[in-house]
């Protein structure tokens, strides 16, 4: 899988460096570049993971969680959150494919990605500008609907 | 036969009663979660996603908002795919499986997409309404995700 994979991202012109079972590729989407990388687990699945280059305020931490839940409302694939498990107060938008087979698909590689670069550019930089509080959520709502 | 078409037949396989999908569209129909009726829609989007969103109707509760939104946060970090989602008429959980442009899926992958939406839509969706009832602490739940 984790040959398909970067046989994948070979023709569609992807760099990457892998390491172990993570592919990081590191892509700028709009005006908010992102750290990005794909992960081949055991469990037959491909997550894309967007690491966003901020961290959230914990005097910002409600705000910023409401707007990631509109965000969720509103993109048909992949979800916004916040990682509890990490130390920096990661955010990550994270999409999935899943290969019971062991195959791994480009037209569906070309898919995520572009909805990656799709989804960071329209909303990547309202979103930081809600954690650092130059934009309110309500007008962040108004905003992405 | 077409996505829809094969999850209507995999529904009917396993017994499940549903309202047949017109034209393609969306299927529907309703479960009782923890003795909760639960709304259960399953549709394909134009991006070739297929989407299972399963809704559990409830007044949001002001007073219980921030725990609500650190704890839907909290389990979309925990699980292993789909999301939580809070809107004005309730809670829903909403896995999307890509379809590819053949908009097709075997009879197995649609078994595991929807057996795994719907364990995530018991394990999850009541313990969040209990919290937006005042019904469960936060604390406590966030032991059960760790």
């Amino acid at each position: 899988m984790k040959k398909a994979l970067g046989g994948c991202l070979d023709s569609l012109g992807v760099k990457y460096q892998q390491q172990d079972d993570v592919f990081f590729t590191s892509r700028g989407a709009g005006d908010i570049p992102s750290g990005t990388f794909l992960v081949v687990p055991a469990d037959s699945r491909i997550s894309y993971f967007s690491a966003f280059p901020f961290e959230v305020l914990a005097e910002r931490l409600e705000g910023t969680l409401v707007a990631m839940n509109a965000l969720n409302e509103i993109v048909p694939f992949g979800r916004f959150y916040f990682d509890v498990n990490s130390s920096d107060n990661a955010v990550f938008y994270d999409q999935y494919l899943l290969y019971p087979d062991g195959n791994v698909a480009e037209q569906d590689i070309k898919f995520v990605l572009k909805n990656d670069a799709d989804v960071l550019g329209a909303y990547g930089a309202l979103l930081s500008d809600v954690n650092e509080g130059k934009l309110s959520v309500k007008d962040f709502i108004g905003k992405i609907r | 036969m077409d996505i829809i078409e094969s999850v209507e037949s995999y529904l009917a396989k396993v017994g499940t009663v549903y309202e047949p999908a017109f034209e393609g569209g969306k299927i529907n129909f309703g479960a009782n979660v923890g003795q909760r009726p639960v709304r259960v829609k399953i549709f394909l989007t134009g991006d070739n996603v297929l989407q299972f969103r399963s809704l559990l109707p409830l007044t949001l509760n002001s007073k219980k908002a921030r725990e609500l939104f650190v704890a839907v946060n909290a389990v979309n970090s925990y699980i292993k795919f789909g999301k939580f989602v809070v809107t004005g008429r309730g809670i829903y959980f909403e896995t999307s499986r890509y379809c590819g442009k053949e908009k097709k899926l075997k009879d197995k992958d649609i078994g595991i997409f929807l057996s795994a939406s719907k364990q995530t839509t018991k394990d999850y969706l009541i313990p969040l309404s209990d919290i937006n009832d005042g019904k469960l602490k936060l604390g406590k739940f966030m032991e059960t995700l760790i």
